[in-house]
């Protein structure tokens, strides 16, 4: 069930309504039966659910095993990690990935006189398959790393792989933030209850109102970019950026927010990414989870087995290290070469610019208009806001079945309508006067209010004459503009 | 002791915890009666108020509006809709086919209502006599026009009627089992808290509100208009009057006598509803009883109100009785049931009978407001059992012929041409608009 259905919405109260009921010992195994009920309730996911009860059981072996005294022997430690990669990552590579490698690898066979035919399997991947593995995955190396300690009840683990909240569209937890919360939930409160449900509401009204409604104009012009105009291409390709960011943080915002009433906090996923005045810092920003389980992962066994190169070498390594990545961001995202080119422009792009911080720096002290802070900002965040552009156009291309190349080049093509016509074809794209006066608000208070620190513990200090007439107005927004049962979470394919 | 103290206050401080949590959702209640009541007032999909065409039309003449365009309407689903939003039913309403549709207010008097509809069926009449039924609002009299073919077994004359409301009828109304089940209301209660429901209706009704004008769901232009009273005989259009009788066109209320007859004999060649109709069909004949009967047990009093043909079309029928022998039964049996039910019986099919002129004829099945003002006295007149002056007159005069008399019994065409200046001495003696 996606978050944004009425279905969703009752069977979440009936949740916490039982949560505040049962014992909190309980309530772990309350999650876990609505966590499953949750999962199972589409049936595409019912028909592979023993994907996930596999992955959970061989890493909760593995997590047991490997946190046991008895096990001191390195090579059965190396083994049973290397079963729970195998097991993870098999599933994930052939339910994603199989596919994509088979015609990649007889495309390859074909330059050298084979075929190049390859019979692709029928394969639809589960729901959330890229997460829970990551998830499972994460916690069998912290155990094997002696970050943390296994979790010995078999239903808490399957719990905090399923967990309802996360399963489909994240935030990837760890071990050590979420497992303890599973034994002792926080205690009830309103205030937490309080936050935790305008959280949600803040949530919907980016992803109903926001980013479906900005969706509509995006979908219409690369739905028809052979034909479209540079500056339409050029808008949405701009605004597709913000509607990914509304899109995947507002979804954040409903499992956060739902996993605050039940007790529960998750991992934050965006700190207003595009108020970054770097590329790296946007990194630091966006999509916090995934991005930091590849640092810890990826980045510093590779940073750590590396250390040592001399000079130059060093430094190439280290820049290899952070672009190597993001190709593999790029597929975990899905398996196209999209998402790879995605991967490889955003490691290149950060690359570029970790190699010339020195030299910007140099030069960012005689520029003039660098001396406003407030200016030297925005000049920052728009270069960042527009590279960052640059490498989603391959995104909305794959999202919307468009080429992105001939996205690319059209955005060239075109330029001499005038603004009126411009607007017209806004208006015949899919927006209206009124909606597109409700996104530039709503955007503009999405900022306001995120620039005052996270939502949940913001609206609880503020005076009750602001925060009720901003619960009317998420809630009269939502009633009055959001595109119901129209569109998934972005996020959820992945 | 302590462990129950510490599970009590712990009992305490999550009830009102739930307390404080309600209260604040209650809060939010206001946006949602207002979705709710939005949804069922705007209703573009018309599934509380109906399809907004017919909705236009019920609710004009529910202002007491005369509105255009009676032949593009859907009679049933102006009813349905005149019937669900009727805040008081009238005093009287007639039932029937077309040929009950010139009965005016001005010709039965007090508050009255015209809910008969074109090509009406047994099936028609006893759903929309359900319709009132259903929403309680009945009315003291019953002005029922008997058509022949109410007793012809042909199911083609009842194709166009709801069914579903029928089997209702039967089971609900009649007691009568029929497959009729209980629709599905979880899909109405859904759409009234459905908020992409809500949106289509603010779109709807924003719209609405720049143009001025009401439009389909699509923006598509509804025909349906209120008229002014004095614009009404000079249309070339039919209406449907306040009051549910229609208004010709000008141009078919102006029919000189060759155009008439040229219509009446088209008619005579086809004579569609009594095709087949052999004799009276015992299951509808049984129905019928029943429907009357179920009437007068609800404490309405009920008046049979039989239309004449055409001389032409009698004639026709008379001399080719192959194929409509029943025809012939109606009348004698009709007049004996009101008889035995205590039921007035006004007009009859033959024209002979009640003194009918040709000139007093639209075409072969329907005669004009004149011809009912001669023969129908006004609904006190005849729940006291009296007669119009012409009636008097004309039997005093003329009832001792031949086929006058015999009309009461069987069937003979002719139709009697009375002296022209006893006619209008008649007519004049006689009360009405």
């Amino acid at each position: 069930m996606d978050f944004n259905t009425p279905i969703f919405l009752g069977f979440f109260a009936v949740v916490a309504l039982l949560t505040y009921c049962v014992p909190r010992q309980l309530k772990a195994y309350l999650l876990l039966v609505a966590s499953y009920i949750f999962y199972l309730y589409k049936p595409e996911n019912a028909r592979l659910v023993m994907l996930l009860v596999s992955a959970t059981a061989v890493t909760w072996c593995a997590g047991v095993a490997l946190g046991s005294r008895k096990l001191q022997n390195p090579w059965a430690r190396r083994a049973f990690l290397w079963l729970a990669l195998a097991v993870c990552l098999g599933i994930l590579f052939f339910f994603k990935y199989f596919n994509f490698f088979g015609q990649l690898a007889a495309d390859i066979g074909g330059i050298f006189g084979g075929s190049g035919s390859f019979a692709k399997l029928d394969l639809v991947a589960p729901l959330g398959l890229s997460y829970f593995t990551f998830q499972s995955l994460g916690y069998v190396i912290d155990v094997y790393q002696h970050k943390a300690k296994p979790q010995l009840n078999f239903f808490k683990y399957a719990l905090f792989v399923s967990f309802f909240a996360c399963i489909f569209t994240g935030p990837i937890e760890r071990a050590g933030h979420l497992m303890p919360q599973l034994d002792h939930p926080h205690p009830f409160s309103y205030s937490r209850m309080a936050g935790g449900a305008f959280r949600m509401l803040w949530g919907y009204f980016k992803k109903m109102v926001l980013a479906d409604g900005i969706g509509q104009f995006v979908r219409a012009v690369y739905g028809g970019a052979d034909t479209a105009a540079g500056p339409y291409l050029v808008a949405a390709s701009l605004l597709f950026s913000y509607q990914i960011y509304l899109d995947f943080s507002g979804c954040c915002d409903i499992a956060i927010g739902g996993a605050r009433i039940l007790g529960i906090d998750l991992l934050e996923n965006f700190n207003r990414p595009f108020a970054a005045t770097s590329y790296t810092e946007l990194w630091n920003r966006w999509h916090m989870s995934l991005t930091n389980w590849f640092r810890d992962y990826i980045f510093t066994p590779l940073a750590f087995y590396n250390r040592g190169l001399p000079g130059v070498w060093g430094k190439l390594q280290g820049w290899f290290n952070v672009f190597l990545i993001f190709p593999i961001s790029g597929l975990w995202h899905g398996a196209s070469w999209g998402y790879v080119i995605w991967g490889v422009l955003n490691g290149l792009f950060l690359v570029f610019g970790k190699a010339t911080a020195k030299a910007r720096r140099k030069l960012a002290k005689k520029n003039p208009l660098y001396r406003f802070k407030p200016v030297k900002n925005f000049i920052q965040r728009a270069i960042v806001y527009l590279l960052f552009t640059v490498c989603i156009v391959f995104f909305a291309a794959d999202l919307y079945g468009a080429a992105a190349g001939t996205v690319f080049a059209g955005m060239f093509k075109g330029w001499g309508i005038g603004w009126q016509a411009f607007w017209n074809g806004v208006l015949d794209r899919g927006l209206t006067p009124r909606l597109v006066a409700v996104l530039i608000a709503g955007s503009a208070l999405v900022e306001l209010v995120e620039w005052r620190g996270p939502v949940a513990e913001w609206i609880r200090r503020r005076w009750f004459f602001i925060r009720w007439p901003l619960y009317y107005l998420l809630a009269l927004a939502i009633l009055f503009f959001a595109a119901f049962g129209q569109s998934a979470f972005i996020y959820q394919q992945y | 002791m302590k462990k129950i103290i510490s599970f009590l206050r712990f009992l305490v401080v999550r009830l009102l915890c739930f307390l404080e949590i309600g209260l604040k959702f209650c809060l939010f209640l206001p946006i949602l009666l207002f979705m709710v009541w939005f949804n069922y007032k705007v209703d573009i999909s018309g599934l509380f108020q109906g399809e907004l065409a017919p909705r236009q039309v019920a609710n004009l003449l529910l202002e007491g509006k005369n509105v255009s365009d009676y032949d593009k309407m859907d009679e049933r689903q102006v009813l349905q809709l005149y019937a669900q939003n009727l805040d008081k039913a009238p005093d009287t309403v007639a039932l029937g086919s077309s040929r009950v549709l010139q009965l005016t207010e001005g010709l039965v008097g007090g508050s009255y209502f015209n809910a008969g509809i074109s090509g009406a069926g047994a099936m028609d009449i006893m759903n929309i006599w359900y319709l009132f039924e259903r929403e309680d609002k009945l009315p003291e009299n019953l002005i029922l026009c008997v058509d022949p073919w109410l007793f012809n077994p042909d199911p083609d004359l009842n194709k166009n009627a709801d069914t579903e409301l029928f089997a209702e009828f039967l089971e609900k109304g009649l007691g009568i089992a029929a497959d009729y089940e209980e629709p599905d209301t979880v899909a109405l209660w859904k759409a009234l808290v459905d908020p992409a429901y809500f949106q289509g209706n603010v779109t709807y009704y924003l719209k609405q509100k720049e143009s001025g004008v009401v439009q389909t769901e699509d923006g598509g232009s509804i025909p349906f208009h209120a008229l002014a009273n004095g614009s009404l005989g000079t249309l070339e259009y039919a209406a449907k009057r306040a009051d549910g009788s229609v208004q010709y066109p000008l141009s078919f209320c102006t029919w000189n006598y060759d155009q008439v007859m040229a219509e009446v004999l088209a008619q005579a060649g086809t004579l569609n509803a009594m095709h087949g109709f052999e004799q009276m069909d015992a299951y509808w004949t049984d129905l019928f009883v029943r429907f009357v009967e179920h009437v007068q047990q609800k404490g309405v009093n009920v008046v049979f109100l039989l239309t004449p043909y055409h001389p032409f079309i009698a004639l026709h029928v008379y001399n080719n009785p192959q194929g409509f022998t029943g025809f012939f039964e109606v009348e004698p049996w009709v007049r004996e049931f009101a008889a035995g039910h205590g039921i007035p019986v006004y007009g009859s099919y033959h024209a002979g009978r009640v003194g009918i002129q040709e000139s007093m004829f639209f075409d072969g099945v329907h005669c004009k407001p004149e011809a009912l003002r001669l023969m129908f006295p006004g609904i006190d007149e005849a729940l006291a059992g009296g007669q119009t002056a012409y009636e008097t007159m004309y039997l005093a005069t003329y009832g001792g012929t031949e086929n006058s008399a015999n009309a009461l019994i069987g069937y003979d065409a002719n139709c009697v041409v009375v002296d022209a200046d006893w006619l209008a001495q008649a007519e004049a003696a006689t009360p009405g608009p």
